[in-house]
């Protein structure tokens, strides 16, 4: 359940030209083929990304943070961790 | 959901823009054969990745594609007369043959002048009832690509612009968007959604027919080396005891253009992007059997005169009135309005001329969309990097398939369209003119 993502690694390779990507578009769509290939009970109830992904989306959504309200992204609440490189997610309880 | 500087560079075509010089690498739809089907037509104003041009055919039948702009003092070629095998500009004569031919300049009767300027025209080709161009670097020209369109005979196709007031991308991240298909398009995609009993619509020309009243499909996407395709799965009654699934394929080409089934026929797409803030949806349909196009126009919305204008071809609804919605007719109908392409370019329109994607919430569903964004990011990572963008070097798109399949579950779908994977792109030098 804790295993790293896969950003820049199996799917950056699965890519047709092979290129490693770095941005929050290119992480939602790998990170969202990660979610689809778990079952409901796998998928977990968090997306960790790297606290720069997290503040990204933090400042596009200022009334959710004010609000207390949890950043949820791709039907998961956001999270921040160091351990997890900017290209890269984890989905953990 | 983008950050800014993401969606800036999904979004911004103009000229010098990453976007806009990927757009230029691809020849371009123009306008319909039929805007300009006269010889010695009137020039038709067209604007394209944030530039304008005129069309207009001549004498002899050949069209040309110019700068508005005349270049020799500015004023608009599409008040010129087009006469004897030229547009000749109003103001001073100055007279251009398609080519960008100075044929005459009245005010300077030295020859050599003519003889050593040419005006700023663009390669045409005029195939499947479309004028295209190539507004790129003349050395990357690629070969113009052929389309399944283009071999149907003119009864069996109709073609269709319609101009809209919204960013390309909007209405592109429409088209590859399967879960909305079941509730913006209830009308026609579940027809007795209101009382609950679903039968599907028996009209095989219509593109949200659909064989499922299943409003989750399961999506599974591949990349292809055009951009890519995925598969909608929707959930079906068992058929003679055995389980059966609905899969509808859907391949998405770089740089604006999908291709949805109907029963029986293709809807061809193309979202070309005039600027940041319009599009020109081309729709071509096909079929093997006669397509009636006021059939088409009426699935399609497009009778309704008071939001589409067929002279101009521009999409008139406005954000005063609602869009045109009819909220009383919301009663009998899911959207108070009428007909796919208007339901969809109203919502496009509906989200503001560029839609601001840091404030979106995407879930699973959403994949398509993210998709579409991830593969145009890389195209135009690829073109920057020198290399060809996605798919400009695949001369026969013909092989292209979309379809609408009753499958067993666990048909592995890439076998029911094993071209879409399979096409390479030719290397330049042995690529046709």
């Amino acid at each position: 359940m804790e295993g790293l993502g896969v950003i820049g690694s199996q799917f950056a390779r699965k890519a047709v030209d092979g290129m490693t990507e770095i941005g929050l578009g290119a992480l939602l769509d790998k990170a969202c083929s990660e979610i689809l290939r778990r079952s409901l009970k796998e998928r977990g109830s968090r997306l960790v990304v790297n606290p720069e992904i997290y503040r990204t989306v933090a400042a596009a959504r200022p009334r959710e943070v004010e609000r207390g309200i949890p950043l949820m992204v791709l039907g998961l609440e956001l999270d921040k961790s160091s351990e997890v490189p900017p290209t890269m997610f984890r989905l953990a309880e | 959901m983008l950050s800014r500087e993401e969606n800036d560079l999904v979004t911004q075509v103009g000229p010098g823009t990453p976007l806009g010089e990927m757009m230029r690498r691809y020849w371009i739809p123009v306008c319909t054969s039929k805007q300009i089907a006269e010889k010695d037509s009137v020039p038709l104003r067209v604007r394209l990745l944030g530039e304008d041009f005129i069309a207009f055919r001549d004498t002899s039948g050949k069209v040309g594609v110019l700068d508005e702009l005349c270049m020799h003092r500015g004023a608009s070629l599409a008040l010129g007369r087009v006469e004897e095998c030229g547009i000749r500009c109003l103001y001073h004569g100055w007279k251009f043959a398609v080519d960008g031919t100075i044929m005459d300049t009245p005010n300077h009767t030295d020859p050599r002048f003519k003889a050593r300027l040419k005006a700023p025209a663009y390669p045409v080709r005029e195939e499947g009832g479309i004028v295209w161009t190539y507004l790129g670097p003349k050395e990357k020209e690629p070969p113009f690509q052929r389309h399944r369109f283009m071999d149907a005979a003119p009864e069996n196709r109709c073609v269709l612009r319609i101009n809209v007031q919204a960013n390309y991308l909007q209405l592109w991240e429409g088209g590859c968007d399967s879960s909305h298909v079941g509730i913006l398009h209830s009308d026609v995609a579940r027809p007795g959604w209101l009382d609950k009993t679903f039968k599907p619509t028996s009209d095989p020309l219509n593109p949200g027919s659909f064989a499922s009243d299943d409003n989750a499909p399961r999506l599974d996407i591949e990349d292809t080396e055009f951009g890519w395709h995925y598969a909608a799965f929707r959930k079906m009654p068992p058929k003679d005891g055995a389980a059966v699934e609905n899969c509808r394929i859907v391949p998405l080409i770089m740089p604006w253009t999908r291709i949805i089934p109907s029963p029986n026929s293709y809807y061809t797409v193309f979202e070309v992007a005039a600027d940041d803030y319009s599009t020109s949806t081309f729709i071509v349909v096909d079929s093997s059997q006669t397509v009636n196009e006021q059939h088409i126009i009426k699935i399609l919305g497009l009778d309704d005169t008071r939001l589409y204008d067929p002279e101009t071809c521009e999409f008139t609804a406005l954000r005063a009135k609602r869009w045109g919605q009819n909220r009383q007719a919301m009663k009998q109908g899911w959207t108070g309005l009428r007909g796919i392409e208007t339901e969809d370019a109203v919502m496009s329109l509906s989200m503001g001329p560029i839609m601001n994607r840091t404030k979106e919430h995407l879930v699973t569903a959403d994949q398509g969309v993210m998709r579409l964004r991830r593969r145009i990011l890389q195209s135009i990572k690829r073109t920057q990097e020198g290399g060809e963008p996605f798919g400009v070097m695949i001369p026969d798109l013909t092989k292209i398939i979309a379809g609408d399949f009753n499958v067993s579950i666990g048909t592995r779908w890439q076998d029911l369209a094993p071209a879409n994977a399979a096409l390479q792109p030719t290397p330049r030098e042995k690529a046709p003119a």
